[in-house]
């Protein structure tokens, strides 16, 4: 098993601007490793240039400690997932899945061996004989994870391989892919721009923007984390909730609505810059007498198990999550509370983090409220 | 140089690659259209070249160039009435068939569109002339202009109509050609001009049902705009196929009568072939390679304009 | 839908189909008649016998003509459908430089007309001793700039993922060629191949030019002989030999009218 490793990677296509930008990461063997971003962000270029399918334009890309740059695909030892699934129509999902096997000479008893072996595990073994177009959406979908499996490449590439399926259908393919990966114990590397999949698949995930990684961590890394207001709001869902504030007489003010006491040591950090306070809808309670928040309610969702309350903030509009049902009228004024210990502060400039739950400094506090 | 290049230029990893490697694309590529390009070359450009270069000369029996004579051979053709003659009658040939086939196919395609039953026996009559050679469409044609026992003259005659001397009377003639010429090529212009009806979404005629149009604005207003290019490649194509006509003036009328229906290319056919007149019939040759390149290029700036407008 | 539009189509239908198709009737009609049918101008025979075609092919070599026809129409399909295929591959899947100028010049050959240059190819042809022989009928025709338009259009369709997950499992160029392309573009090779022969079958003019003698001759030719020569007056077994020589192209025809309408238009039109 071998590592990935890609030191300063960039990739320009016209000279001019850079659709991918110093990406820096080394990929564990067997490591289930997750790109998110929005669209346009380069996703696609970089898994591209990891296949061999796009040259890299600078940086260094090395497999198992090679120097991997300019080797063409087929030598890079990886089998890809497309988002179109990249059957060929005139074969039958038998013959698509050894295609490839077929192509490197592997003997007809190890082909028929290893396709039975794939067909059974994806529980493909009905449909060996049909044409891909013969097939539904999920199916075509295990095809393509078959030829994966039958491949035995110890990397897999898969770019957006469940964009095209409907919402029941993602959430059971996650899972399959998931243990597939397990199972198999290859390193993947897995485009999406769903959060969800980033956050309940990737042993770790990347966030990208515009071509620059944004940050690298667990999926509770970087929901807890988030290094940047970019990657707050990307993750999480409904995403946190984000509004200009600023400070007056030692309070965290934004707009009519909300007013909270800051520590000695936030405040510090803060000094007179231009900030912006991020709260995740479940930090926002009913009223219980800390941070308040004075507002009107704009709609009220009720899921179930949990119902979501949407209400102005400083001209933005915030969502709280609670569990359980709550009947509340659309348009009565409400007062909510906010938890003090999850409130983010980002520089309204740089967007970086200036203060959040995991680095305020717990034990000046501490001496403090003493 | 902008930044990006100057940090890609740092950082880059150069490819360790020989001049053979480099040249991979380029060699495959080469391999592969180098039949297209010696074919192209031997038979259309070379040939191309060499007509031109033979209509400055006077040529012996065997096409070999014996004298040059810079523009004599086009200036003699100028002056020629033959010459004349035989454009005029090019000319007119186009001005019959053309605007007739893409009329009548036109007609033809807006009823085979119509989703009915049987229709697909008709779509296949209609196309049926594509697979009719020019000699036999010639052949069978000049049995039913024929002065004696040829059975147009005779249906014409229930219809009232006086016998016509199709092949025989100089004006006829050009006529008579025309229209086997027209039912000729109306096979092809229907097959495409269908598909192109065909290619036109549904969804417009539906919606501008839905909005009460009748049967005429809807062809007005939606299927001939939305035609058009499809129109006028046929135009173009038929134009061009008229200007190539040389079996049905073979078969039929052998140029005459009085050199009526002496088109172009049976003209360089007679000079060249039958005449041994290499230069002339080169010169001749020239004249027709401008007139189909005029043609084209108005296809071209046609297409030009379309893609502006979307 | 109104029933008095559906019975005007119809009708309208019925006209047109006897007007377009009396020619190819009538020959049939004619190629049973005798003498005095024909002279007596019916529109069926009296009475129903092969006669004339008996005769036909007593007289002229037709089964002969027919044969070159077909091996002449046969390799100008497989000819064209090779140089083209190989040809647009290139054109729609391997870049280099001066591709889109290569392309230009292939397009700009649908400018020249053939017959502006069958002078210069007639001496060629004379000049490389092949007249009266297939390889004048056919290899000039190999490379066709339509062709290699019409399939490099259908390949451009191919989902460039396809060829991208071929490169991954490690397929040479000729083997996504022939593996890959290929297969996905049957129906496309099949148009044109339909299509090369039709058009090939139907030649005239070149034919004539470069057969001096019955050895290659093909079926075109041959109708003009028998027009020409003695047999001009029987006009039942002309017709016999026009029938003859029409009927494999009608029947290609009839059975690919929908395939070729779909393939000529996707390439002559996008
Ligand atoms: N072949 C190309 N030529 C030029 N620019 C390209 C090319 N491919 C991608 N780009 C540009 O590079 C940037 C990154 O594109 P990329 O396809 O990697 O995005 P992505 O993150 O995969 O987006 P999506 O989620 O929409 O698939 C985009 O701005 C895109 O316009
Ligand atoms: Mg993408």
């Amino acid at each position: 098993m071998r590592e990935i490793v890609l030191d300063k990677v960039s990739k320009t296509y016209d000279k001019q601007s850079f659709a991918v930008e110093d990406v820096e990461v080394s990929i564990r063997p067997g490591e289930f490793f997750v790109l998110v971003g929005p669209s346009g962000c380069g996703k696609s270029t970089l898994l591209r240039m990891l296949a061999g399918l796009e040259e890299i334009s600078a940086g260094s890309l090395s497999l198992g400690g090679k120097l991997a740059n300019h080797l063409p695909p087929n030598k890079r030892e990886i089998s890809m997932v497309f988002q179109n699934y990249a059957l060929y129509p005139h074969l039958s999902v038998e013959e698509n899945i050894m295609f490839g096997l077929k192509v490197r000479k592997i003997s007809k008893q190890e082909r028929k061996r290893r396709v039975q072996e794939a067909a059974t595990m994806l529980g493909l073994s009905d449909y060996l004989k049909r044409k891909p177009r013969e097939l539904s959406g999920g199916q075509r979908q295990r095809v393509a994870l078959a030829r994966t499996v039958v491949s035995q490449a110890p990397i897999c590439l898969m770019d957006e391989p469940l964009s095209n399926l409907d919402a029941q259908l993602r959430g059971q393919m996650r899972v399959e892919i998931r243990q597939l990966q397990q199972q198999l114990g290859m390193t993947m590397i897995y485009v999406t721009h769903d959060q969800v999949e980033a956050m309940t698949m990737g042993d770790r995930i990347m966030v990208l923007r515009d071509g620059k990684v944004q940050q690298i961590g667990t999926p509770l890394e970087i929901y807890n984390q988030p290094v940047n207001k970019f990657v707050a709001e990307f993750i999480g869902s409904p995403p946190m909730n984000m509004a200009r504030a600023s400070i007056i007489d030692g309070r965290l003010v934004a707009g009519n609505e909300l007013s909270i006491k800051l520590s000695q040591s936030d405040l510090a950090k803060i000094g007179n810059r231009s900030i912006t306070l991020g709260i995740r809808p479940e930090h926002i309670h009913q009223a219980n007498g800390q941070g308040r928040v004075r507002t009107t309610l704009l709609n009220v969702e009720i899921l179930g198990n949990e119902t979501l309350l949407a209400f102005n903030v400083n001209n933005t509009i915030w969502k709280a999550k609670w569990p359980g049902q709550w009947q509340l009228t659309a348009g009565s004024p409400i007062e909510l509370s906010i938890d003090r210990e999850q409130i983010f502060i980002f520089d309204e400039i740089s967007e970086e983090v200036v203060s959040s739950p995991f680095n305020k400094d717990t034990v000046l506090e501490g001496v403090q409220t003493l | 140089m902008n930044e990006v290049m100057e940090k890609i230029e740092r950082y880059q990893v150069p490819k360790k690659e020989n001049l053979w490697q480099k040249t991979a694309n380029l060699r495959t590529s080469i391999l592969y259209l180098s039949p297209a390009i010696v074919l192209f070359s031997v038979f259309v450009f070379y040939p191309m070249f060499k007509t031109v270069y033979l209509s400055f000369f006077l040529t012996d029996a065997r096409g070999n160039a014996a004298l040059f004579v810079g523009l004599e051979n086009y200036l003699y053709l100028f002056d020629s009435t033959s010459f004349k003659k035989s454009m005029k009658a090019t000319w007119l040939f186009a001005l019959y068939t053309v605007p007739s086939i893409v009329l009548i196919s036109f007609f033809l395609a807006l009823l085979a569109n119509e989703k009915l039953r049987g229709i697909g026996f008709f779509r296949t009559i209609f196309t049926s002339t594509m697979g009719m050679s020019v000699a036999a469409s010639a052949v069978i044609w000049l049995f039913l202009f024929h002065p004696t026992v040829g059975v147009l003259n005779t249906l014409l005659g229930y219809l009232g109509i006086r016998p016509i001397p199709w092949l025989l009377d100089s004006k006829w003639a050009l006529v008579s050609i025309a229209i086997t010429t027209i039912w000729m090529n109306i096979g092809f212009s229907f097959l495409i001009i269908l598909g192109g009806l065909q290619n036109i979404s549904q969804d417009l005629y539906e919606s501008a049902r839905i909005d009460g149009a009748g049967y005429f604005y809807q062809l007005f207003r939606i299927t001939i705009p939305l035609l058009s290019p499809t129109l006028f490649f046929i135009l173009i194509i038929t134009f061009i196929n008229s200007f190539q006509s040389f079996g049905q003036v073979d078969i039929l009328t052998k140029g005459g009568p009085a050199e009526a229906t002496n088109l172009i290319v049976y003209a360089i056919y007679q000079d060249a072939f039958i005449n041994y007149q290499f230069g002339t019939a080169s010169a001749r040759a020239v004249i027709l390679f401008f007139m189909v390149l005029g043609l084209t290029l108005l296809q071209f700036k046609f297409l030009e304009k379309k893609v502006h407008y979307q | 839908m109104n029933t008095g539009r559906t019975t005007l189509i119809y009708a309208l239908l019925f006209i047109s189909a006897l007007i377009l198709f009396f020619p190819i009737l009538y020959a049939v009609s004619v190629s049973f008649m005798d003498g005095k049918d024909v002279f007596n101008r019916a529109l069926l025979p009296s009475s129903f016998s092969f006669d004339n075609y008996k005769k036909v092919f007593s007289s002229v070599p037709l089964l002969h003509y027919l044969k070159n026809s077909f091996v002449v129409s046969s390799l100008v399909t497989i000819g064209q459908l090779t140089v083209a295929s190989l040809a647009a591959y290139v054109f729609a899947f391997i870049p280099f430089k001066g591709r889109d100028f290569l392309f230009i010049v292939v397009l700009a050959t649908l400018m020249i007309p053939w017959e502006a240059t069958m002078i210069s190819n007639f001496l060629t042809v004379q000049h490389l001793g092949w007249v009266n022989s297939y390889r004048a009928l056919t290899i000039p025709f190999f490379a066709s700039a339509f062709g290699i338009f019409l399939l490099r259009q259908h390949f451009k369709s191919i989902p460039y993922e396809l060829y991208e997950a071929a490169q991954i499992e490690g397929l040479t160029r000729f083997q996504i060629f022939y593996r890959v392309v290929l297969p996905y573009s049957r129906m496309s090779l099949v148009t044109l191949g339909i299509y090369s022969f039709l058009t090939t079958w139907n030649m005239y003019l070149w034919p004539l030019l470069v057969t001096t003698n019955d050895s290659v001759r093909t079926i075109q030719i041959g109708l003009k002989q028998l027009q020409t020569v003695e047999v001009a007056t029987e006009w039942g077994v002309v017709m016999a030999g026009v029938v003859v020589a029409i009927l494999p192209t009608l029947i290609l025809i009839f059975i690919s009218q929908k395939q070729l309408q779909k393939g000529l238009t996707q390439g002559a039109l996008k």
